[in-house]
């Protein structure tokens, strides 16, 4: 069984080579990388808008102002393979803290390929952002605090600073919060180490106060009942979907197995609140994947015993040097070839230089704000992904024009739009067409339409 | 002994009269009603014959009988007949869904209301005008009937084959109904192998009737592809959404009998295999959809009927346990206090005798006489019966007091009612989606676009529909090659506003609708 030791350092190996050869290009990835630029070059915090011709001047959250300025340190030092470098670790350490939780729970083969499925699922969050600080937390905090629940207590003063550190790279240390909260619970109505998980809990909360814009958990509250579901990582779970029906897998083996085997209060307290998370929007899907891997894991091995009581797992010694090897080879081989280079195809990239060489305000699609806001830096963009900063007034008036509801000419007036960047698909670009708005750039990706000089 | 059926018949009752209260005015319901009057007058139809899209083209009568049924209330009765065929069917679904959960725990009705009453709630947003709802009545008889096989009655599992396949001939969610008895035929022949030939047949007694429909074999293609490729732009096909009102009471029945499956100490029997099952699918296929939110709910209130006691005494206990002793009262001992919290369990689980369970669940020791029976003793039974026939007949006197109270009219604020004297007869046509069940009804002259009917249309014809009123680049090109001549639709859709902004003549128009002459 020592061998099995070893097996988080190859999770986190396999999931290194594989995240390191994704190609990124998140539209996301992009704005970040300009506000941590931005804070760099002004040597402070962003603190108003500064890439948009609607929302100029307002109030922005700095919650995540270490998460960016870690992803733009990242590309100063490496380029674009800083950034997949970055993303590769961070999922690296996510892997190796979830498999060592598996293990804890049960034999590896079960504890291997629960978690390799879970890996799987959480693929869809793998984009160079700042939740990818999240991804790799959770299951160290997660580890950290079934550490401590075992009887390593002096664990938990590691909680605090974690939550305060977290607190700045991502707006997802809610998660974490609520992961001490519930271990709390479980102590204080168990009444076994109660004051030290209670302590760490409270100090957790005092931790994540320590933030010079934090998202705050009343707005992350608010975020989880009300997603804005117009963005494909705030809808609802499609359980038809590849990524939403190993997530069901996740929920129904959970289901299944607590008819079947039970569960401890601990379990309850912490599965049910994250299976309805993972519910409610697709980009919590993978956190209740990871939470319920140890459960799931653990579970199938005593359905396994039950059955056949005289396994034994091992591998010889042998395999797992030739393992560790093969892996070893995985991970160079992954970094010599990977594709570092953001794809760029789903852009309007034949349209970057007739955009830089013009001016007036632009009308953009929301997905390809982040990304000129990075490429044509020169032209502040209507709208992008840092949704809450156009919530509610700039987000209307764009739906109004871009799928042509009555008004829609009125706001276009009102905002001087002088240009318009969308996909040829959309109604406003067959209206503008009829209207007279001259094509400066079309592609099957984009068109660039000129109001017409009057 | 049944148990008491009086809070049943209350609840049924109730929601019988509550599904009075809302008028006829779901679009689909009209063209169900049409293919219903032509059924009638005509036989089961084998092509389209209210479109222009797809005239002739091939439709399957896969909802034949819930369509007659549907138009033999309203020849009866005109729309007060819908209205009563709707809350009489409301008041036996949710009826069952009552008796179902009571059933586990006969002495306990309050927590059979309480497990029910995701189910109830859920149920409201299915209160509509179409065959669906009787698909979704016998969903609860068939989890009615599975409890009873599961507590040792052959004849419950053998009553599968005639509700299968009535279910076939009214509703395609038949199909989920088929796949739990098969599920449940092979637990059953896991667990009580003695009578595995039988399960076998009534196996296969259900899949053959299946096959009993005008349909024929083509009823499973229908449901399969709709199940497996849902249309997602249709609301109810859409994503379920655990943040809104239906997908949150679904997400609490879930999400309670996850907890309850963890926590429930006893709920460990041999008997798992049957809950297993019948939630586990049941979970997966109302996750597909919004419309599927319903039946886990159902399915769910008698495993929380059964467990959830035990489950909330278990936390009790372990509160206790770990606190008793630093609890306020005086002189109270961490024993006391678990004693006290032992006296709550027992009466949260009153009259819970897990022998007879265990026995019927899996044994085969207990054939006829029904797990957790605790009903009234022999001396009570006349009591009993005149509780339930007086319960009986003020659920009566609901669904009648409901129906006399009902709106007489449909409600048609939603549709463009006043645009019917200006629409042109014959072909040209093209309708706002979900406003074809309506024209098809109340403007049979003018053949429709598109309707709710959906899969006729799915290809082209939608493909086409989507173009105009989303204004793609093909738009025009879409006009000319269908030949489109008025366009009705709303006035925020691309297509109105680009159309006014082209100068096109405006036929009629309110808020809500304008009709559009496309030169």
């Amino acid at each position: 069984m020592t061998a099995w030791r070893l097996a988080p350092l190859y999770v986190a190996a396999a999931a290194f080579a594989i995240a390191v050869s994704l190609p990124g290009g998140d539209p996301d990835t992009y704005w970040h990388l300009a506000s941590g630029k931005w804070m760099v070059e002004h040597g402070q915090l962003l603190r108003a808008d500064v890439f948009s011709s609607t929302a100029n001047g307002a109030p922005y959250s700095v919650g995540e102002w270490l998460g960016e300025l870690a992803i733009y340190g990242a590309y100063v030092l490496g380029g674009w393979a800083g950034i997949a470098l970055l993303r590769a670790t961070l999922i690296a350490v996510g892997a190796f803290f979830i498999t060592r939780v598996a293990l804890r729970s049960a034999p590896a083969p079960f504890a291997l390929a629960v978690t390799a499925l879970a890996l799987g699922l959480s693929e869809i969050s793998w984009t160079d952002r700042p939740q990818l600080f999240t991804f790799a937390l959770f299951p160290l905090l997660l580890e950290l605090l079934i550490a401590a629940r075992a009887g390593r207590m002096r664990l938990l003063l590691a909680v605090p600073p974690l939550i305060l550190v977290w607190t700045n790279l991502h707006g997802g240390y809610a998660l974490g919060l609520a992961l001490v909260a519930i271990f709390a619970a479980e102590a204080v109505v168990t009444r076994r180490n109660a004051m030290p998980f209670a302590a760490a809990a409270v100090l957790a909360v005092v931790a994540s106060l320590i933030d010079p814009g934090s998202l705050g958990l009343g707005a992350a509250a608010t975020h989880a009942a009300s997603p804005p579901r117009f963005i494909v990582e705030e809808a609802p779970p499609d359980v038809l979907r590849p990524a939403g029906f190993v997530f069901a897998l996740f929920g129904l083996a959970t289901l299944g197995l607590a008819i079947a085997r039970g569960g401890t209060l601990l379990d309850a307290l912490l599965l049910v609140p994250l299976f309805w998370l993972g519910l409610s929007a697709q980009r919590h899907m993978p956190y209740f994947a990871l939470a319920a891997t140890p459960y799931i894991a653990g579970r199938l091995s005593e359905l396994w015993w039950r059955w056949r009581p005289t396994s034994r797992f091992g591998l010889p010694r042998p395999a797992i040097v030739g393992i560790g090897v093969g892996l070893a080879a995985m991970v160079a081989a992954s970094v010599a070839t990977a594709p570092f280079a953001p794809v760029e195809t789903q852009y309007p990239s034949a349209a970057r230089a007739k955009l830089a060489g013009s001016s007036g305000n632009l009308l953009n699609e929301y997905d390809w704000g982040g990304y000129l806001i990075w490429r044509v830096p020169e032209r502040p963009v209507f709208i992008d992904g840092r949704l809450f900063l156009f919530l509610p007034d700039v987000l209307t008036d764009y739906e109004e024009m871009v799928f042509m509801r009555p008004g829609w000419r009125d706001q276009l007036d009102r905002h001087a739009i002088a240009q318009v960047l969308l996909r040829p698909d959309r109604p406003l670009a067959a209206a503008l067409r009829d209207l007279g708005w001259t094509v400066v750039s079309e592609d099957a990706t984009a068109l660039l339409l000129q109001r017409p000089s009057r | 002994m049944r148990p008491l059926l009086v809070v049943p018949f209350a609840v049924a009752g109730l929601a019988a009269f509550a599904a009075t209260g809302a008028p006829v005015s779901d679009s689909d319901f009209f063209w169900h009603l049409a293919i219903g009057r032509d059924i009638v007058a005509h036989g089961v139809p084998g092509v389209d014959v209210y479109s222009w899209t797809v005239p002739g083209r091939a439709v399957l009568p896969d909802q034949w009988l819930g369509e007659v049924v549907l138009y033999a209330a309203y020849a009866i009765g005109s729309w007060t007949g819908a209205i009563a065929l709707r809350a009489l069917t409301v008041g036996a679904l949710i009826g069952v869904v009552m008796w179902t959960a009571l059933a586990e725990r006969p002495r306990r009705p309050f927590i059979a209301v309480i497990a029910s009453l995701p189910a109830v709630a859920v149920s409201r947003f299915a209160w509509t005008d179409r065959p669906e709802l009787f698909g979704l009545l016998c969903f609860a008889i068939l989890i009615a009937l599975l409890r009873s096989v599961r507590r040792g009655s052959f004849t419950a599992f053998a009553l599968c084959v005639p509700l299968v396949l009535l279910w076939t001939n009214l509703h395609g969610s038949y199909a989920l109904g088929l796949g739990l008895v098969l599920v449940v035929a092979l637990e059953r022949a896991l667990v009580d192998p003695s009578r595995r030939r039988r399960y076998a047949a009534v196996a296969l007694a259900c899949v053959l009737a299946t096959f009993v429909t005008p349909a024929g074999i083509a009823t499973w293609t229908s449901s399969g592809g709709h199940f497996l490729a849902p249309p997602r732009y249709v609301q109810e096909e859409g994503t379920p959404d655990v943040t809104s009102l239906p997908g949150l009471l679904f997400s609490i029945a879930l999400l309670a009998t996850l907890a309850t499956a963890m926590l429930a100490p006893r709920a460990r029997s041999r008997a798992v295999l049957f809950e297993i099952a019948v939630l586990v699918p049941v979970a997966f296929v109302s996750l597909t959809a919004t419309r599927h939110l319903v039946f886990f709910p159902i399915a769910a209130a008698p495993f929380l009927s059964l467990w959830g006691p035990e489950a909330f005494a278990e936390g009790v206990r372990t509160l206790s346990d770990a606190w008793g002793d630093a609890l306020p009262s005086a002189r109270r001992t961490r024993s006391g206090a678990a004693q006290e919290a032992s006296t709550v369990a027992r009466a949260l689980t009153a009259q819970w005798d897990p022998r007879p369970y265990r026995e019927a669940a899996g044994e085969g020791e207990s054939r006829g006489r029904s797990v957790a029976e605790g009903g009234p003793p022999e001396h009570g039974r006349p009591r009993v019966l005149i509780a339930n026939v007086i319960a009986a007949l003020v659920a009566f006197a609901l669904l009648i007091g409901g129906i006399a109270t009902a709106p007489r009219d449909p409600d048609l604020s939603g549709f463009p009612i006043a645009a019917l004297p200006q629409l042109p007869a014959g072909p040209g046509l093209l309708n706002r989606y979900e406003w074809g069940g309506f024209l098809i009804w109340y403007a049979p002259a003018t053949p429709v676009f598109v309707d709710g009917r959906l899969f006729p249309y799915v290809g082209e014809a939608l493909d086409d529909y989507r173009a105009v009123i989303g204004l793609h680049p093909d738009w025009r090109q879409v006009l000319a090659k269908r030949g489109i001549r008025t366009v009705l639709v709303a006035p925020s859709d691309a297509i109105a506003v680009q159309g006014a902004a082209l100068g096109w003549p405006i036929l009629a128009r309110t808020p809500e609708w304008v009709l559009l002459r496309v030169p």
